[in-house]
């Protein structure tokens, strides 16, 4: 029973990886894009968090030994929404810009193109996690097959 | 004799501990970028050896010369279930969370080879009795 | 595992040598006994050895899957050869068998 559970843990992994990988090539695409004066495209962070539902897998609680609340329950990984990063805008002095303000000021997007390729490594590796983790739990099902061949 | 043996009791629930495991180790792993996620562990190896142990010194008082043969329920090793827990003791980043994607990887790879191992040596075990009763190895 | 019961425990085959008339008073058994003592001691001794051998793997393999053996390896091999043994004593067995089957088809 924990093995194939753990397909779906493993699946919902890779999904929230490459949401967060789609995430982080929207930021990259827009990371100069004004959207008015005063205004302009605001960097995407995703927000995950353990899954309360999805492919429920209760673990066996041994009677009389304690497990840690929520320990038991492995439901995987969800992302619980796509929030928009709160820091300042940044200004940037171009006066001949069709969108700048009185004093020539632009305002550009709070997009840092070396924290977005950092984010995008880290998305790269969990996501090859999670696959090495599907392999491992395939690998292991085929294995159990053995005993009645 | 076979519907009974504890060894293939034992090897099951080691089966099933690492089964278990397993399945922690995905979660670990689909949570490795969750902020403020603790990584969960299962243990059942030392539990399962005492609960063998006990066992194994049960049916031997029952062997004994005027020991009534039946059996006691329950027994330990099949009554045996794996210990879960959340380390939430440690903290491996800024953000709380303590999973190391590469520690999880390497526990799940061994993991996996015990899982092997541990298959085969029911498989070997589950013949040697069909061999018994069929006669042809 | 329980043991194959000792040959001894089994009806006693005609070993003795033929044409020989049995003395009076004298149990066939008791003739046969002492015609076949090597063989079934040597027997038993075999299935006994057997059966520590296989209680051995068993207690490798339990080992083995508590994780307290370092390397599994010597836990398979263990396995391997009792299993091995094993294998051999069911041929045996069915040997025995096909010889004492023979024999009985056999009109004397």
């Amino acid at each position: 029973m924990g093995m194939y559970a753990a397909l779906g843990i493993s699946a919902t992994g890779l999904a929230a990886e490459r949401l967060r990988m789609d995430v982080i090539a929207s930021n990259l695409a827009n990371a100069d894009s004004t959207t008015g004066v005063g205004d302009a495209y605001r960097r995407q962070a995703v927000a995950m968090a353990p899954a309360p539902g999805g492919p429920a897998f209760a673990l066996p609680r041994p009677a009389g030994i304690e497990s840690t609340p929520g320990a038991a329950d492995l439901h995987g990984v969800a992302v619980t929404g796509i929030v928009e990063d709160a820091s300042p805008l940044r200004r940037v002095y171009e006066p001949g810009h069709p969108q700048a303000d009185d004093q020539g000021y632009v305002t550009k997007p709070n997009v840092n193109p070396v924290t977005e390729m950092v984010d995008m490594v880290a998305a790269t590796r969990a996501f090859q996690a999670n696959v090495t983790a599907f392999e491992a739990t395939k690998a292991m099902a085929r294995d159990a097959l053995r005993i009645i061949q | 004799m076979f519907p009974d043996d504890l060894t293939v009791d034992v090897l099951t629930a080691a089966l099933h501990g690492y089964g278990a495991r397993h399945a922690a180790l995905a979660n670990n792993l689909a949570n490795a970028e969750t902020p403020g996620y603790k990584r969960i562990d299962v243990s059942f190896e030392a539990a399962l050896a005492e609960a063998a142990e006990t066992d194994r010194a049960a049916r031997r008082r029952r062997a004994e010369p005027g020991e009534d043969p039946g059996r006691p329920s329950p027994d330990a090793v099949a009554g045996h279930l794996p210990a879960v827990r959340a380390v939430d003791t440690t903290v491996l980043r800024a953000d709380g969370s303590n999973v190391d994607p590469d520690d999880e990887m390497a526990q799940l790879a061994a993991n996996q080879l015990a899982h092997q191992t541990v298959t085969a040596l029911l498989d070997k075990k589950l013949t040697q009795f069909r061999s018994a009763v069929t006669g042809t190895p | 595992m329980t043991p194959l019961p000792p040959i001894a425990a089994l009806p006693p085959m005609p070993l003795g040598p033929i044409g020989a008339a049995p003395e009076a008073g004298t149990a066939r058994g008791e003739r046969v006994a002492d015609a076949t003592p090597g063989f079934g001691a040597m027997l038993d001794r075999a299935v006994n050895g057997l059966n520590t051998q296989l209680l051995e793997s068993e207690r490798l393999s339990e080992l083995a899957a508590t994780g307290a053996l370092p390397d599994p390896t010597m836990a398979l091999v263990e396995v391997e050869k009792a299993d091995l043994a094993f294998q051999t004593a069911v041929q045996v067995r069915n040997k025995i068998v096909e010889g004492w089957q023979e024999l009985s088809r056999m009109s004397v």
